[in-house]
């Protein structure tokens, strides 16, 4: 299979990756050790593959990563480290929002870029913003509350 | 997967793009949001033409109507003040609740459009609105109206060298829309898709149209069950009652596997007369 160079920025950093000419998005970036990032069912139903493009919450799985040449992407890699969490993975822990884990980082990205564009959502919002990731463990009462519960942090309400 | 994919083109500009698309009508495809190419099973494509860099993504308003860019989003038409304005919000309500976030960040106007599935909630508002899209090829720019491009298929309506750059969504200005779509959850697919246009005079329908999809393989418009209430006063709930009624047994119905069709025709007036309703209220300066 033919495979192409793509210059792009994932987490602020510049990348080149060599990628199959018909790779998708989400196999080139966990290729690239980016493994945060899972696959679930590959047609972009579950949202556990879901990363920032320029900005906005897209499925990876749907990607060409043939397109993806001068994009800026974000992944859950980019939101903090182990030591240093980002406050959306510091309140899904405090409120229980994680049982297997699988579908916590698409669900952290699509809240992040929600609070991203408004600091101080409502539930609805919450709900809608995240509507692309399911999640078969929770019944997502708790990773909701998480969402609700870091946006307070991030604005400094008590 | 694409197994046998060789080429991957993103031209910058529509020009390019088009002169790839003559030159490459065999074994090659458009991609836009990519939401049913990478979906699909094909290993037919050898080429693919990315067309998202063509600069097909404004929306501007002119004295013809709202006229949207092939590459917009579902996204972009949901920020636009002009769609959200348009014949009621009536776009608006039929983009609202296509597919999730992030998939409504990919998934574009033309992308929606050509590769019309029975359940996909755009193609009853174009039908309502009387949408006409340009069509362009190397050498031609044509305008084909959204009815005639979904009579058999609007895949079908276009060649492989052409592309289609524009929607026009008329002015439409003394009418009214709602849409409203019927699924299990929001994220699934429509089980009905209904929307209703019309135009009250002195408080009667001067004009009135209906429109369903997710009932057959393609949207229909409902002219007999419309034609009910031409004419009749806008608060004569009879009258809505009998030709959403009507709706049910207009509609030609295929199987779907998830309900049954007589399941499908109880819910149909019901979605009609609360979509009536709505137009009614709205005109009388309510919500
Ligand atoms: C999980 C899932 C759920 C979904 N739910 C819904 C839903 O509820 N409602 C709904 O309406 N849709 C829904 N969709 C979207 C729908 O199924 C299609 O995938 C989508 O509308 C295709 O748009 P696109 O821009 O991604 O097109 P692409 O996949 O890029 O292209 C689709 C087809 O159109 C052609 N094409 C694209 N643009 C042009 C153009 N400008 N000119 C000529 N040809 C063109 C391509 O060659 C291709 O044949 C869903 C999709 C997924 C994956
Ligand atoms: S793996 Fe991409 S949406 Fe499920
Ligand atoms: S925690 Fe298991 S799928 Fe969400």
């Amino acid at each position: 299979m033919k495979t192409i160079e793509i210059k792009l920025k994932i987490n602020n950093e510049d990348k080149i990756l060599r990628v199959k000419i018909n790779e998708r998005l989400v196999d080139a970036l966990r290729a690239a050790g980016y493994k945060g990032i899972k696959k679930g069912c590959y047609e972009g139903s579950c949202g556990a593959c879901t990363v920032l493009v320029n900005g906005r919450p897209m499925n990876s799985c749907m990607i060409p990563a043939a397109s993806a040449d001068g994009f800026e992407i974000t992944t859950i890699e980019g939101l903090g480290e182990s030591d240093n969490l980002h406050p959306l993975q510091e309140s899904i822990l405090e409120t229980g929002g994680v049982q297997c884990g699988y579908c916590t980082p698409g669900f952290l990205i699509s809240s992040y870029a929600l609070l991203k564009s408004n600091p101080d959502p409502n539930m609805d919002e919450i709900k809608r913003a995240t509507d692309g990731n399911l999640c078969r463990c929770t019944g997502y009462v708790k990773k909701l509350e998480a969402v609700e519960r870091a946006a307070k942090k991030m604005r400094g309400d008590k | 997967m694409l197994r046998k994919l060789e080429n991957y083109y993103k031209p910058s500009s529509l020009q390019e793009a088009l002169r790839l698309a003559d030159e490459n009508t065999e074994g090659a495809k458009l991609i836009a949001g990519g939401t049913a190419v990478m979906a699909a099973k094909n290993n037919e494509v050898k080429t693919l033409i990315d067309i998202k860099n063509t600069g097909t993504d404004k929306i501007i308003k002119d004295e013809n109507g709202v006229r949207a860019g092939a590459t917009v989003t579902i996204a972009s038409l949901l920020e636009s003040n002009e769609i959200k304005n348009y014949c009621g919000g009536l776009i608006y309500e039929a983009a609202y609740y296509i597919a999730s976030t992030p998939l409504r960040n990919m998934i574009t106007l033309g992308g929606n459009i050509i590769q019309t599935f029975p359940w996909s909630d755009l193609p009853a508002a174009l039908l309502l609105c009387g949408a006409e899209l340009s069509v362009a090829s190397k050498n031609n720019i044509r305008k084909l109206s959204y009815i005639n491009a979904v009579k058999k298929h609007p895949s079908l309506a276009i060649s492989k060298n052409e592309i289609v750059t524009e929607v026009l969504f008329p002015d439409l200005t003394s009418y009214t829309g709602k849409f409203t779509k019927f699924s299990q959850t929001n994220f699934d697919y429509a089980i009905l898709d209904a929307g209703v246009i019309a135009k009250i005079k002195d408080g009667a329908f001067e004009d009135i149209r209906f429109a369903v999809s997710a009932a057959g393989s393609l949207p229909q418009l409902l002219s007999e069950s419309a034609a009910l209430l031409k004419g009749a006063p806008a608060d004569d709930k009879g009258a809505a009652a009998k030709a959403a009624r009507h709706a049910a047994s207009e509609t030609i119905f295929t199987n779907d596997k998830r309900v049954s069709i007589e399941y499908k025709k109880e819910i149909l007036p019901a979605l009609f007369e609360r979509l009536i309703e709505r137009v009614v209220k709205e005109n009388k300066g309510g919500n």
